[in-house]
């Protein structure tokens, strides 16, 4: 299972409010393209920890993490599992 | 009365050249006995109008032979004249004529009879001793147009300049676009009128259809043409097609915006055998600094300057932030020219922006433009942007025009305006509106990606309104920022 249409929505909603979450391609690279400034990128960090249940405090967090939906599917999957196992 | 000599030097000329052509229009050509008789009509009709001596009457600025001659007939007769837009709204002509001390609103019925449209009887128009000989209206961006009061002298200095500077003889054709209350009228109009030329009076309604203004140029084929980038644009893309060339063309003004490089292409494209200058200016100084150059050289330059003083303007360069490394000055550009206005119509707007400076051990009135600079040791003036255009995001430096510049130069942006809005964390965000090409599938993401390969991140605009409709714009033309930034700020658009 993927997280890519959640992270979508929150993007559109949050974002970019003229598109919609299935016209953003997943590799967009969304820190290039401003879409995810300082202040936003506060912001989807914040909703991740809350909508995912991760420990967002204790990470280390790197800017590639959130590039990109695919990047933060994957990080989600990633640290999802971690904190299963 | 001074206005009288400023009159009889244009009829004197228009007596030697009585069987030329002064005018073409869209409704015939004008010659120099035309306009002479239509001014001597006018002349006789001033005379029995129940005008006080001296005082200063308002036009509608139609672009025609008979406001041209009843300018010059009002001049004969002692009176100032302010010019204004056609399209300024009652309320601001109310506004504007009380200010500039109007006594009456004049106009011309279907006959061509003088009448008198308002009685405005401004505050102060018995007592109007200014010897301003003309009053144009700058741009209302700001709010109701401000009138610039041009003294004879200013005018003459001008004319003479620009014949000699732009080799305007008898034998020269000059294209008009701008409207008659534009200050580009000067040179456009006024000036081959005072040498016994011709000029092509390209009618303002129809100034957005660039396959009139072709053909104009086609038919007339001017020796001169001065414009801003719209103008140039519409001729290069008029008919979806880019093979208009006119080799005729010897001198090419640019002036009023900057022009990117992809506007230089086109021009040096469309105009191989001309001298391009670029030229920098306001209503209140007239042109101040020029820059030529050929085509070669205008498409090679990475970035254009707008050059160096002309004679007898004197510049200086106030700083508001520290040099770079090639700079001698950076700063805020205050200009005194031959060409000066003696102020405005409010004096409190000319004790603003008209302000006293000594330099080498003479005092002279300079201008505030507004307008940030730089200048390289090499003498050279570049200019950066209007002080109000450059804004601070995320403390990063950024001028609006660069971001405007780049959003306008994708393939499918007809047009783009950037407004800055305030935003409590990062100081300034930056919202853009675009207008699109018919059937155009751009959406916020693309016009990102596309800044992102052309301007820093910062400068990426974070809000976008995207349409095929055309943006909104001031009677002048320039972007209505002020509507635009409502458009945001009541939708809600810019509160994330």
């Amino acid at each position: 299972m993927t997280y890519s249409q959640a992270i979508r929505s929150f993007i559109c909603d949050e974002l970019t409010t003229d598109v919609s979450a299935d016209e953003i391609p997943e590799d967009y690279d969304l820190l290039a393209s401003g879409v995810l400034d300082s202040l936003a990128l506060v912001r989807l960090i914040a909703w991740l920890g809350e909508t995912f249940s991760l420990p967002i405090n204790e990470m280390d967090l790197a800017p590639e993490d959130f590039l990109s939906v695919k990047a933060i599917d994957d990080f989600i999957l990633k640290h999802e599992q971690k904190a299963v196992a | 009365m001074v206005y009288e000599t400023l009159s009889q030097g244009f009829l004197e000329q228009f007596e030697k050249t009585k069987d030329k052509i002064a005018l073409f229009t869209d409704h015939g050509d004008v010659r120099y006995l035309d306009l002479l008789e239509i001014y001597r009509g006018f002349c006789h009709q001033v005379e029995d109008l129940p005008l006080p001596s001296g005082s200063r009457v308002a036009l509608y600025a139609e672009k025609n032979a008979q406001t041209i001659a009843l300018i010059l007939a009002l001049w004969h007769h002692g009176h100032p004249v302010m010019v204004v837009p056609t399209a300024l709204g009652d309320k601001a002509c109310d506004k504007v004529f009380e200010d500039a001390a109007i006594f009456a609103q004049l106009g011309l019925n279907t006959n061509g009879t003088i009448e008198i449209l308002k009685e405005v009887r401004g505050k102060g128009f018995t007592k109007c001793t200014s010897s301003c000989a003309l009053i144009l209206t700058t741009s209302g961006s700001t709010g109701v147009p401000k009138g610039v009061m041009l003294p004879v002298r200013a005018l003459t200095n001008f004319f003479n300049w620009a014949r000699q500077q732009f080799s305007v003889t008898a034998d020269t054709t000059v294209f008009s676009y701008a409207p008659l209350n534009f200050d580009l009228a000067l040179l456009e109009i006024w000036t081959p009128l005072s040498v016994g030329a011709r000029s092509v009076l390209a009618d303002p309604v129809k100034g957005a259809d660039g396959a009139y203004l072709r053909s104009l140029v086609s038919t007339y084929q001017p020796d001169l043409i001065e414009g801003v980038p719209l103008l140039y644009r519409l001729l290069a893309e008029a008919d979806g097609s880019s093979a208009f060339k006119a080799p005729f063309v010897k001198n090419v003004i640019m002036t009023g915006e900057k022009f990117s490089k992809e506007q230089r292409h086109q021009l040096a494209h469309m105009f191989p055998e001309a001298i391009f200058r670029n030229v920098y200016g306001a209503t209140e100084t007239n042109n101040s600094l020029v820059f030529s150059c050929n085509a070669e050289e205008l498409t090679d330059l990475e970035v254009m300057p707008v050059g160096m003083p002309l004679p007898n303007v004197k510049v200086l360069v106030e700083p508001t932030d520290e040099p770079e490394a090639d700079d001698v000055a950076r700063g805020e550009l205050l200009v005194s020219t031959p060409f000066q206005a003696t102020g405005y119509t409010d004096p409190v707007k000319t004790e603003d922006a008209f302000i006293t400076r000594t330099v080498e051990g003479v005092a002279s009135t300079f201008y505030k433009t507004g307008d940030l600079v730089n200048m390289k040791q090499n003498g050279l003036i570049y200019l950066e942007g209007r002080s109000d255009f450059i804004v601070k995001v995320r403390g990063v430096r950024t001028n609006i025009v660069d971001v405007e510049i780049a959003l306008a130069s994708h393939p499918d942006v007809e047009a783009a305006a950037v407004i800055p809005l305030p935003d409590t964390a990062a100081g300034t965000k930056l919202a853009a509106v675009v207008q699109v090409s018919p059937g155009a599938k751009l959406n916020s993401l693309s016009l990102r990606s596309f800044c992102a390969d052309h301007i820093p991140r910062s400068a990426i605009p974070s809000f976008y309104k995207i349409s095929s409709d055309p943006i909104a714009r001031t009677s002048t033309g320039k972007p209505d920022r002020k509507s635009l930034a409502g458009f945001f700020l009541e939708t809600g658009e810019a509160t994330s």
